[in-house]
């Protein structure tokens, strides 16, 4: 009764134009693919693909912080790497444009209840990539307040810790955790307040990879990235308060 | 043949594309800032004009027609944050940017009053506003709306995307720093004071770079302290405000010696001086800091090219009864024995009218705009000083052996003969409209008091309506003979700005929540609306597909509900609320 | 399929159900319902209440706290709060009574409120009891620049430090008609007055004697701490206790019961010793 309700909403908050976009069935079976697909998708070509293998617990223990990583498996030239949830409020995770980086990422979302994760992958041709799974997850990740305890303190809002890790092929892993309230806006009088923009570059300033994070990512983000070369690592970037963040990782 | 027509059509779109963008790119400029008297499609500044005068050439909307005044439309701020709306709105290419309680900014569409985007500013847990969570308004530059918050942070937007362009500290939240006054921009330079509580904080007046945000200039206000002015990329001292410290003040008193700029100020292009009052010494208590306390409770004028002071003129010297000087300062062409004065107009909290000649700083007038001072019987206009009584609250020390001291009543209250809220002038009928209240004060040192769980000693007050049956007085004064041609008495507390118009209409708004017409010569009431909630925003006027338009921001708020004693009985009933109303002509 | 919704419904009835015991029960049950006390202190208050280099709250205020709720058999939540630039009205009001409008405060309890029946009278939403000590204004000196502060007209020719907007900074300035004033520095916070005593840049440091055993800590052999020389200032000494609303008299003598335990017990001497703080009785 519940569900068909919000399949109702749903469909109906999709334009007509919708018609026309070919939406493939879903492997997931989530009701919500065909709003996903018109959000984000609309008439460009869309494949499930194996090749981009994401990896969540298959329940949430904290539904504000679940961890998620994806890996794009020999696919040639990847553009672009999106991560959505289909039945959150603010379905839009990321954006990842991997210039000089390998197809990874790393991060931990907040999640409005139990729902396919998804991340697809562009390669050069327009095709979108897409794999995904469900998680389980108690209600309320998106619209509960935080925890007081775990508050980030007003002085250190921007403020980054950054590790590097050598690959075994001579490439680097990056973690980096920005100390950030990243409130999704979605809690009365609590207005959003999210990193929004972040520039790897290298240590002759060439720009490695840059991210554009949505509402949903958690409390202080913690997130993976990988590169094919060693060597320093400037991060830098805001958020859409315009608090700027800086930090080298030696 | 249709071939050509086709590649026509496609090249006057080309062009037509190319104009739109560069008219978008372009945006606010200081050209259109500096001219805004006559621009009658936009409200593009604080004070409507630089120089504050609050006054439109518009008249389809006039005496005779205000009767058939009806709603365009009105928008709800939402959410539970219904506080004080006191915000001017700002209004181009046919949106509104109108700012609202806990740093919120809103952008509307100012046909349908559709909202467009909103910015939430996240405010600190921490942040202890004084009087509070208002906000007075934003400024535009370029394709930017600009606003100041309450945790002391300068905002920059983008007007299409409500998208933060650059983001400036303008001080410390956590020293006591806070900031609501509506910033302005002069010659590319966004221009603001600061607000802060007792607690140590020292007035200043700072310059940045509209486009970046990048500080150019800054001028603290209190003698001994350096200004700072970017030389070679660099920021470096300049002079030291007032030649060198302890000139008036005592000890190291003046290292935190208030001063507060806390409502912004204005700009006069003919002498090209930022004009802005600033706030009352701190401690509060005078016996601690003998000497006038320079530049305290006075009006200043700065050359905005360098931050330095051309001229002071203190309207309290050694303030001791909370008179702030910070009223705004109105430019003006002063017509007397046939002659034309380049002068300017305040309104002082201290009850005083005064008209300085804007070139100098010299008085030329001050005039009672109340009707009771117990403070001083008048201005010598020779030494430019008040002419004091001698009452003066007691010196809370005193009652280190734990004994009350004794009451003294003193009027103006501490709220002012006129607080923030900004008065209009009238360039056709000569006058001044001025939202001024009737209040006094008792105060008294009290026997034992506390702070931060430590003893202090401390006096107690409370506010006393002067009269039975209002408090608020909108109050029309000739400049030229300091005598009030007409007022309008209002039951609560007046605490809305002024906009005076071409059409001989003069609008403010009260706490009993109506926006109301007088005409302008007479002070008649002439019209008025209920907007639901009490008005203390700035009332503005614009002009669109040939109609005129009347907007208010409508909230009941601001310091007058915090505080108690028989001012609240009077005010206790207003209700909340937080929107913006627009009106335009019936056409039947 | 049907578990989302029906854990919000369950979420719903616990709400519902929490609101009406709420609106029901007295201050007392709640705590105890809850298992918390929410303890308001000040933010920035060393020796009292501060964040330590760790980020967290502690202090003689914060340790009391805990000590009170750990002898009602409850947890403590903490409630920092900003002192009011005003007075201590706008602080009980914040805290205590009614809550800030930017949304924190209204908590349980208040500590380090000054018990006085002179100031009972002025905030009667609140009740002032259980007074745990006696502070007082105290003067710490340099004994090398000062042989001996027998008379504050030492400072006519000496320089003295004081936190400003305090009592000390107050009297300091204007007793004597202001004839000490040139020579009293101001300071931000006494962690900057204490470092300037510390330093030399004053022989002399004005402030509430626990500010001032905690600035010295075991540094007493350059300095002395002594009683102001002033006759008959009243203000200079009084009852630091706890504040609860008015209205809550279950708690208020819940509370006074586990203060006079504390007390009994010994368990208070070893907060303020661990503090470095003297445990002076309050007076009746």
């Amino acid at each position: 009764m519940q569900w068909s309700a919000v399949a109702l909403v749903c469909a109906l908050a999709v334009p007509a134009a919708f018609a026309g976009e070919a939406v493939p069935p879903d492997p997931l079976d989530s009701v919500q693919w065909p709003a996903m697909v018109h959000k984000f998708f609309r008439d460009q070509r869309v494949v499930f693909d194996d090749a981009v293998q994401v990896i969540v617990p298959p329940a949430a223990e904290d539904s504000m912080n679940v961890p998620v990583s994806a890996r794009v498996h020999g696919l040639p030239d990847v553009q672009e790497i999106i991560a959505f949830i289909d039945f959150n409020p603010i379905p839009g995770v990321l954006s990842l444009r991997p210039l000089q980086a390998l197809p990874y990422i790393g991060f931990r979302v907040r999640v409005q209840q139990s729902t396919p994760i998804r991340v697809a992958a562009r390669t050069a041709d327009g095709v979108w990539h897409v794999g995904g799974a469900w998680v389980d997850a108690a209600g309320g990740g998106c619209t509960l307040p935080s925890a007081v305890a775990s508050r980030v303190r007003d002085e250190d809002i921007g403020k980054v810790a950054a590790r590097r890790w050598p690959l075994a092929d001579g490439g680097q892993r990056l973690k980096l955790r920005i100390a950030h309230p990243n409130d999704t806006g979605l809690i009365s009088g609590t207005p959003a307040f999210f990193v929004e923009e972040l520039h790897v570059r290298d240590a002759g300033g060439r720009e490695l990879a840059s991210l554009a994070l949505h509402e949903p990512i958690a409390e202080s983000p913690l997130l993976t990235l990988e590169f094919p070369v060693a060597g320093a690592l400037a991060i830098s970037g805001r958020d859409n308060s315009a608090t700027l963040i800086e930090a080298r990782v030696e | 043949m249709t071939d050509s027509r086709f590649l026509k059509h496609r090249l006057a779109l080309g062009v037509a594309m190319l104009l739109g963008t560069a008219a978008a790119q372009a945006g606010v400029t200081d050209e259109m800032i500096m001219n805004a008297d006559k621009d009658t499609q936009n409200v593009l500044t604080w004070g409507i004009t630089l120089n504050g005068q609050r006054y439109s050439p518009l008249k389809a909307i006039n005496a005779d027609t205000v009767k058939d005044l009806v709603p365009a439309w009105a928008f709800s701020y939402g959410d539970e944050k219904q506080r004080g709306q006191e915000a001017q709105p700002l209004v181009y290419n046919g949106r509104m940017f109108v700012t609202a309680s806990y740093s919120r900014l809103f952008a509307l569409d100012a046909r349908t009053g559709q909202m467009l985007w909103k910015y939430e500013h996240r405010l600190p847990d921490a942040i202890l506003p004084c009087c509070d969570v208002i906000n007075r308004g934003a400024a535009l530059y370029g394709d930017l709306v600009i606003f100041a918050t309450l945790d002391a942070q300068l905002v920059a937007l983008n007007q299409e995307t409500g998208k933060v362009v650059w983001k400036q500290k303008l001080d410390n939240y956590k020293d006591g720093y806070s900031n609501s006054a509506a910033p302005i921009v002069v010659k590319g330079l966004v221009i603001t004071g600061v607000s802060g509580g007792e607690f140590g904080v020292v007035g200043r007046v700072d310059a940045r770079d509209a486009n970046t945000g990048k500080l150019v200039w800054s001028r603290p206000v209190i003698e001994g302290f350096p200004g700072k002015i970017l030389k070679d990329g660099q920021l470096v001292d300049s002079d030291i405000t007032g030649g060198a410290a302890n000139k008036t003040w005592p000890g190291d008193m003046w290292q935190m010696g208030g001063g507060a700029t806390w409502l912004g100020g204005l700009y006069d292009a003919e002498t090209d001086s930022i004009l802005i009052g600033t706030g009352n010494p701190a401690p509060w208590n005078a016996h601690t800091r003998p000497g006038d306390n320079l530049y305290t409770a006075s009006s200043l004028a700065i050359d905005p090219a360098t931050g330095k002071i051309k001229w002071h003129y203190q309207t309290t010297p050694n303030d001791g009864f909370d008179f702030d000087g910070v009223n705004e300062l109105v430019s003006f062409d002063l017509h007397k024995d046939g002659k034309v004065i380049k002068a300017v107009g305040k309104a002082d909290r201290n009850g005083f009218f005064y008209v300085l000649d804007r070139t100098d700083g010299k008085l030329l007038s001050a005039t009672p705009f109340v009707t009771k001072q117990t403070w001083a019987t008048g201005v010598d206009l020779k030494t430019g000083r008040p002419i004091e009584t001698g009452v003066r609250p007691g010196d809370p020390s005193k009652s280190a052996d734990g004994k009350k001291g004794e009451t003294v009543f003193s009027a103006p209250s501490f709220l002012g003969g006129k607080n923030w809220m900004p008065m209009a002038y009238n360039k056709d009928t000569g006058l001044f409209y001025v939202p001024a209240n009737e209040w006094g004060m008792d105060i008294w040192n009290e026997p034992i008091s506390y702070k931060k769980g430590a003893a202090y000693l401390g006096a107690g007050f409370t506010i006393k309506p002067l009269y039975e049956d209002y408090i608020g007085a909108l109050r029309a004064i000739d400049p030229a003979t300091g005598k009030i041609v007409w007022e309008y008495h209002n039951p609560a507390p007046l605490w809305g700005g002024v906009l005076t118009t071409a059409g001989n209409l003069v609008f403010t708004g009260t706490p009993e929540g109506f926006l109301k017409a007088f005409d302008a010569k007479t002070g008649k009431e002439l019209w008025k609306f209920q907007t639901g909630s009490g008005v203390v925003g700035c009332p503005v006027t614009w002009e669109m597909d040939g109609e005129q338009y009347i907007g208010v921001p409508s909230g009941w708020g601001g310091a007058v509900p915090l505080w108690g004693g028989e001012v609240a009985k009077r005010i206790q009933h207003l209700s909340q609320g937080g929107s913006m109303w627009v009106f335009k002509l019936h056409k039947s | 399929m049907n578990r989302i919704p029906l854990a919000a419904g369950l979420l719903c009835a616990l709400g519902l159900g929490a609101g009406v015991a709420l609106a029901n029960a007295d201050a007392l049950s709640t705590v105890r319902e809850k298992g918390v006390l929410r303890v308001a202190v000040y933010k920035d208050f060393p020796p009292y209440s501060y964040t330590d280099a760790n980020g967290r709250m502690t202090g003689l205020d914060v340790e009391v706290g805990r000590a009170l709720a750990e002898r009602m058999g409850v947890a403590m939540s903490l409630e920092p709060i900003p002192a009011s630039d005003e007075s201590m009205e706008d602080d009980l009001r914040n805290a205590v009574w009614k809550g800030h409008y930017m949304g924190w405060g209204a908590a349980d309890v208040m500590l380090h409120v000054p018990v006085n029946a002179d100031f009972q009278q002025r905030v009667d939403k609140v009740t002032l009891f259980a007074p745990y000590y006696r502070e007082l204004v105290a003067i710490a000196y340099d004994k090398d620049k000062i042989p001996d502060l027998n008379s504050l007209d030492v400072f006519r020719k000496e320089k003295v430090g004081v936190e400003m907007r305090t009592v000390a900074d107050q009297y300091l300035i204007t007793t004597e008609s202001g004839a000490y004033i040139n020579n009293v520095r101001h300071f931000r916070t006494p962690d900057a007055a204490c470092a300037a005593l510390k330093s030399g840049e004053v022989p002399a440091l004005a402030a509430q004697r626990g500010q001032l055993e905690y600035c010295l800590g075991g540094d007493r052999a350059r300095f002395v701490v002594t009683t102001v020389p002033a006759p008959n200032v009243r203000v200079f000494e009084w009852n630091v206790g706890m504040a609860v609303r008015a209205s809550e008299p279950g708690l208020r003598d819940a509370l006074g019961d586990a203060m006079e335990s504390l007390r009994q017990d010994g368990t208070l001497q070893k907060i303020f010793d661990a503090n470095h703080v003297s445990l002076n009785a309050p007076a009746h």
